[in-house]
């Protein structure tokens, strides 16, 4: 086992990645923002929720004309996401959804944006700018379908992937937008808590290079997973409706390696979310919520 | 006539690629065929996984295309110069998967060929007028080293994260690739990767390379390992049993028909004494481990992607001085083995994600006095009797190498002697102490470290005087050094007499049983 995490570490290594395709072991769940207030986080004992850092991401999706990438099960955006105050970071996204509880959901992505471009204007200038000025929307969301078409053949993954689906991006413009403050939470247990004790869980064969710092300075704490609580309001891009759409999520992802177990514990503290927080299964993303919300007689 | 005809037969498996003018739909075909998860084949090939390195470079490169495009500046020299490091990626990647496929008979035969035509076609014609040698700006092939020359391949690994001083290794996998007996290990504390090998090359290897990296190009990291220096952790087997030390052995024979238990130092077994002495093993408990008379190791750093060849014969490479020119420094220092596929084009990532694409003078063990035997079929390296003190001379208007090499490619022989003297004047900048430095890593006995000290500042003299160059670090040389230890000569008039014992050498490096023959054991 430990070759196989010296082999893993060798491997993934890099943090920085610009083209990125990975999948993930995540569920969703619906619970009250209340609930993860102050001590109530304790009550889940015996997994533990540390709150570590908190930011702020802006996405805008898209679609085309048929709706066929919601059709295809996927979601498609540009990501602003600001993680240290004033310094934003930039991403085109395609993500499966989640048919079902649990399932593994695939992403690609591309995040050096530095160099895309539609007639001279830099690509993330629009995004900021479709984010900040409602007026200059509609304008700049012909831009960004503009971007789309130059794009479509291009080798950057999501288009590649969009390609593969058979989708045309070429008409692809603005559905939904909105803004998300996520807070983050790692879940450990303690290595003498009953739970470590029930599965004598060991540490985790977690790639090193990626296991936050907080475990190699806390080596009594066992990570076994990562949440995020969403407060999400979401608007139509499409029409002129002002309305908004909040969503609330808990997205925890299995971080225990081997998978295995972690998946058996995720079920574990699933089941004890249920009880004391009432907290419930989710498997529609931001996107299917929010598109479904502002077109409803849109086929899903 | 016939020479002609030679070397038409020897060159034309040198890639030859035309750089046409490029379109977007051009680039995009090819960004495509490199990166997209659907493109599952290459001219036939099986892609059965693209790295981090390969995509991050690739998709970087075209986007930078794409806004070349958008701002009608596709024909800059950038631009170009970007289109062509693809087309490199995708050619080099190309004959890996060639490579991988093994070795035909047809290519043995051209071995053969090879060597014993290599005096035929290492002339070059002296001009008449003899021009100014122009600087040579760097490349991905070259550099002008950027501190003493020989702390450059200290430097480089440095840049690439490279600690080779470590205890405790553990077998990560065996493979049958080579004639060399090889395996793939892990440092235990740092998860760094590294190739051990065994055999004629673990002294050869690290010298030439450090030599090479002296003279400004790229290399790989082979690092020769002391008796015992490093304890090898044997693992599990596949089915999930202790591998015994009787198993290695016997993979190491069953693939490449070399005994591996001569050049075994000492076996053991990870137990709760040497757990207690150092924490880092208690995961191997009760695991066997072996630790070597003789080995070398070299780095596999993890975020380097290695293709196939550096590809000296593209059209835009062969009129590249620091490559025609590298002919003059592989026959200085014996180096057989230069196919091309022995040179490397890599694709480097740092920290930041920064890719760059790297070529680099790879395995350059097979150096330093190779004896070749036909029947029976054998080769051995690092045989200081077998370097000889002469290896250049004026003959008939022609500078005239004296060696044998493996291949005949169309980047040397279309050096010239302009590409010659460019080089001999790097080699001039390699001082005793340069020499030295680069020997006494070695692990050779100190007298044929000075054997072959002797040798490669005669061989570098003798170069000089033939490109009329003047030297700056004169080396007075010994052509007749000898060495005796108490009552018994080693080295006597210049040759090595004695073996120095197999007790750390077991490979030998007097006699001339070579891997086919199981370094006589």
């Amino acid at each position: 086992m430990v070759i196989f995490k010296i082999i893993l570490s060798a491997l993934l290594s890099s943090q920085f990645l610009l083209a990125r395709s990975g999948v993930e072991e995540q569920r969703k769940y619906i619970v009250d923002p209340a609930k993860l207030d102050g001590d109530k986080l304790s009550l889940i004992n015996p997994f533990v929720f540390y709150p570590h850092s908190q930011y702020i991401t802006f996405d805008i999706y898209f679609d085309t004309p048929n709706w066929d990438i919601r059709n295809s099960s996927h979601s498609f955006r540009l990501r602003r996401v600001e993680k240290k105050k004033g310094k934003w970071e930039y991403a085109i996204q395609i993500k499966s959804e989640m048919v079902e509880a649990s399932q593994i959901r695939t992403e690609l992505e591309y995040k050096d944006f530095s160099k895309q471009k539609v007639d001279k204007s830099p690509v993330i200038e629009l995004i900021n700018q479709f984010i900040a000025d409602e007026s200059a929307r509609p304008a700049i969301s012909k831009k960004l379908t503009q971007w789309m078409l130059r794009k479509k053949d291009s080798s950057l993954p999501p288009f590649q992937k969009l390609r593969d689906l058979s989708i045309d991006s070429s008409q692809m413009r603005p559905i939904v937008w909105g803004h998300s403050v996520r807070q983050r939470y790692h879940i450990y247990t303690d290595k003498n808590s009953a739970l470590a004790k029930t599965y004598f869980i060991k540490n985790s064969e977690k790639n090193i290079f990626l296991v936050p710092p907080f475990f190699k300075t806390n080596p009594q704490n066992i990570w076994l997973m990562e949440a995020s609580f969403d407060r999400a309001v979401f608007r139509d891009a499409l029409t002129d409706q002002k309305d908004e759409w909040v969503i609330h999520e808990l997205e925890i992802e299995n971080k225990y390696r081997p998978r295995k177990l972690g998946t058996i514990l995720l079920n574990d503290l699933e089941k004890k979310m249920g009880e004391v927080w009432n907290a419930k299964v989710s498997t529609r993303s931001k996107y299917l919520s929010s598109s479904s919300h502002f077109h409803k007689d849109e086929k899903e | 006539m016939l020479s002609k005809l030679f070397l038409g037969i020897l060159v034309s498996g040198t890639p030859l690629l035309s750089l046409a003018s490029n379109s977007i739909s051009e680039i995009r075909y090819l960004c495509n065929e490199l990166t997209s998860d659907s493109n599952k084949e290459l001219d036939g090939y099986k892609i059965t996984k693209r790295k981090d390195q390969l995509l991050i470079h690739v998709h970087r490169s075209c986007e930078a295309l794409e806004e070349a495009v958008d701002e009608g500046k596709l024909d800059e020299p950038s631009s170009t110069a970007l289109f062509r490091d693809l087309k490199y990626i995708r050619d080099s990647w190309i004959q890996k998967f060639k490579f991988d496929e093994g070795l035909g008979i047809f290519d043995i035969m051209m071995m053969g060929a090879s060597h014993q035509f290599s005096s035929f076609f290492l002339r070059y014609d002296i001009p008449e007028n003899k021009k100014q040698i122009s600087e040579v700006s760097p490349s991905i092939f070259w550099s002008l080293p950027a501190g003493p020359r020989e702390k450059e391949f200290d430097r480089k690994a440095a840049e690439h994260g490279i600690k080779n001083s470590f205890e405790w290794a553990v077998l990560d996998q065996l493979e049958v690739k080579g004639s060399a007996p090889k395996a793939h290990i892990v440092d235990i504390n740092t998860g760094s990767r590294w190739l051990m090998k065994w055999g004629d090359e673990v002294s050869s290897d690290p010298v030439v390379s450090r030599l090479f990296s002296a003279l400004g190009y790229n290399t790989d990291y082979p690092y020769y390992s002391k008796p015992g220096e490093i304890k090898l952790i044997l693992g599990k087997t596949e089915n999930k049993k202790k591998r015994s030390v009787a198993h290695f052995v016997k993979f190491i024979y069953n693939g490449y028909q070399i005994n591996l238990s001569p050049f075994i130092q000492s076996v053991g077994r990870i137990d709760r004494a040497l757990i207690e002495k150092s924490r880092e093993l208690a995961p191997f408990k009760g695991q066997y481990y072996v630790s070597f008379k003789s080995s070398a190791i070299e780095a596999r750093p993890k975020d380097e992607l290695r293709l196939g060849g550096m590809l000296s014969g593209h059209p835009e490479n062969v009129n590249r001085r620091e490559l025609k020119g590298a002919i003059l420094a592989l026959l200085w220092l014996g180096v057989w083995d230069i196919k091309e596929i022995n040179t490397l084009l890599s694709i480097t990532m740092n920290e930041k994600a920064e890719t760059k694409l790297v070529g680099s003078f790879s395995d350059l063990g097979l150096s330093m006095g190779v004896k070749i035997n036909r029947f029976p079929r054998d080769i051995k390296a690092s045989l200081v009797n077998e370097l000889p003190w002469d290896f250049i001379s004026v003959e008939k208007g022609k500078v005239q190498l004296n060696g044998h090499v493996n291949a005949i490619l169309k980047t040397y022989t279309s050096a010239n002697y302009e590409d010659l003297q460019w080089m001999a004047g790097q080699i001039a900048q390699l001082d005793e102490k340069i020499l030295r430095d680069c020997l006494s890593y070695s692990g050779w006995p100190s007298y044929v470290q000075e054997l072959y000290f002797f040798k490669l500042a005669e061989r570098r003299k003798q170069i000089l005087s033939v490109f009329d160059i003047e030297d700056a670090h004169p080396i007075t040389v010994n052509r007749m050094y000898s060495f005796r230890d108490q009552d018994r000569w080693l080295a006597k008039d210049g040759f090595l007499i004695e073996e120095p014992g197999d007790e750390v050498y077991p490979q030998g490096l007097l006699h001339d049983k070579g891997r086919f023959r199981g370094f006589g054991w």
